[in-house]
């Protein structure tokens, strides 16, 4: 086994980077939290999209998880890695929304009254893509959220670390806070749910 | 499926996700180039990697991030202007898993204490009280007796039907 670096690792001279950055922020240095913030807010976005599936409802937790962050960055140990930390955050704060939404919409299902008629979903149609394309996109899009709300968030947070992110076993297993073994099998469980349920999409042409 | 395949799809996760190295990973790219059935499995497995990635970032493509500091950043200035939160905590964080069973404790210990105290001078026991009423012209009246006190308590409403 080999420690597999991110797609974006933090170089050594990065590395130092980050870390003066993290001691300013602690200072109250905004200016340098801005800096992270908008180092790391694309891959907190991918995070949040691919747990909620929404993109509007993943900017907002992208906001929430920084003020998180900076809440709580006194309590971050300087000599582990913050992109870790960071992902561990991100992750919490949009599994909480998704528990907390999926509670309400089970609220609201049950008073809802079996006469109203279902509000249809809306396509994005881009301006080089035909209706069919869309349909399909709008298809998968929907098939891919519901397998990966089907799997448990254990499960959710490593394969979206992993193929999201291409966080190593070893990120992922400080950024969740569990063993290598234990990363290695909800990445087996949670891949072979997804290949089930996504077949058709996975199928070659 | 062949035992030698059963072998190798135990560590072909491993092997995708390029976290093999060395003579396991030449191992299982020498059983690949002559199985179809595993080097389609294997596939398949890059295939989920690249449709849950390309999906993010179709919609990542499609998000403005330009916003986002600037939200950050406003409510940031509320945590640093409203007495620093994070300090308070840095301070109370450790303490707190040891004052809260503490406070607790010796707030069972107060109730204990003073309940002898308490009851001394209430009662122990709800008394029994004999209620009386009377209603005369626009007013309606109750009286009560406690009998261990030898106290008469007498509360008059005035009718609204008047």
């Amino acid at each position: 086994m080999k420690g597999r670096s991110s797609k974006e690792r933090v170089t050594e001279g990065g590395l130092q980077d980050e870390r003066e950055l993290i001691r300013r922020c602690r200072e109250g240095d905004h200016a340098a939290y801005r800096v992270l913030v908008e180092r790391y807010q694309q891959k907190a976005f991918r995070v949040a999209y691919r747990i909620v599936g929404n993109e509007e409802d993943a900017l907002d937790l992208v906001q929430d998880a920084f003020v998180k962050i900076y809440g709580s960055i006194h309590k971050f140990k300087s000599q582990s890695s913050f992109y870790t930390w960071f992902y561990r955050i991100v992750v919490n704060v949009a599994l909480d929304f998704r528990r907390r939404k999926k509670h309400l919409a089970t609220v609201e299902y049950n008073e809802q009254l079996p006469s109203m008629p279902a509000i249809q979903d809306e396509i994005t149609i881009g301006l080089d893509e035909n209706p069919q394309e869309a349909l399909y996109r709008k298809q998968r899009e929907q098939a891919i959220q519901e397998a990966i709300d089907k799997l448990p968030d254990e499960q959710k947070s490593a394969i979206i670390l992993r193929e999201v992110e291409g966080l190593s076993y070893k990120e992922i297993a400080r950024a969740t806070e569990v063993s290598i073994g234990t990363v290695m099998s909800r990445l087996h469980y949670a891949r072979k749910k997804l290949q089930e349920e996504l077949q058709e999409y996975l199928e070659p042409l | 499926m062949r035992s030698e395949c059963r072998d190798i799809r135990e560590s072909l996760d491993a092997f995708v996700h390029e976290e093999l190295v060395g003579k396991g990973r030449r191992r299982i790219e020498g059983h690949l180039e002559g199985c179809e059935v595993c080097s389609g499995e294997a596939a398949r497995m890059r295939g989920l990697g690249g449709l849950l990635r390309e999906s993010a970032g179709a919609a990542e493509a499609r998000v403005d991030f330009a916003e986002v500091w600037h939200k950050v950043g406003r409510r940031v200035e509320l945590i640093s202007e409203g007495g620093e939160p994070g300090l308070l905590e840095r301070f109370l964080g450790p303490l707190r898993r040891a004052w809260i069973p503490a406070v607790s404790v010796a707030a069972v210990l107060i109730l204990l204490l003073a309940s002898p105290l308490m009851f001394d001078r209430f009662g122990s026991e709800p008394q029994r009280v004999e209620i009386r009423s009377i209603v005369y012209q626009n007013a309606e009246g109750m009286y009560f007796t406690d009998e261990d006190t030898n106290t008469t308590f007498v509360l008059i409403f005035e009718s609204e039907s008047s």
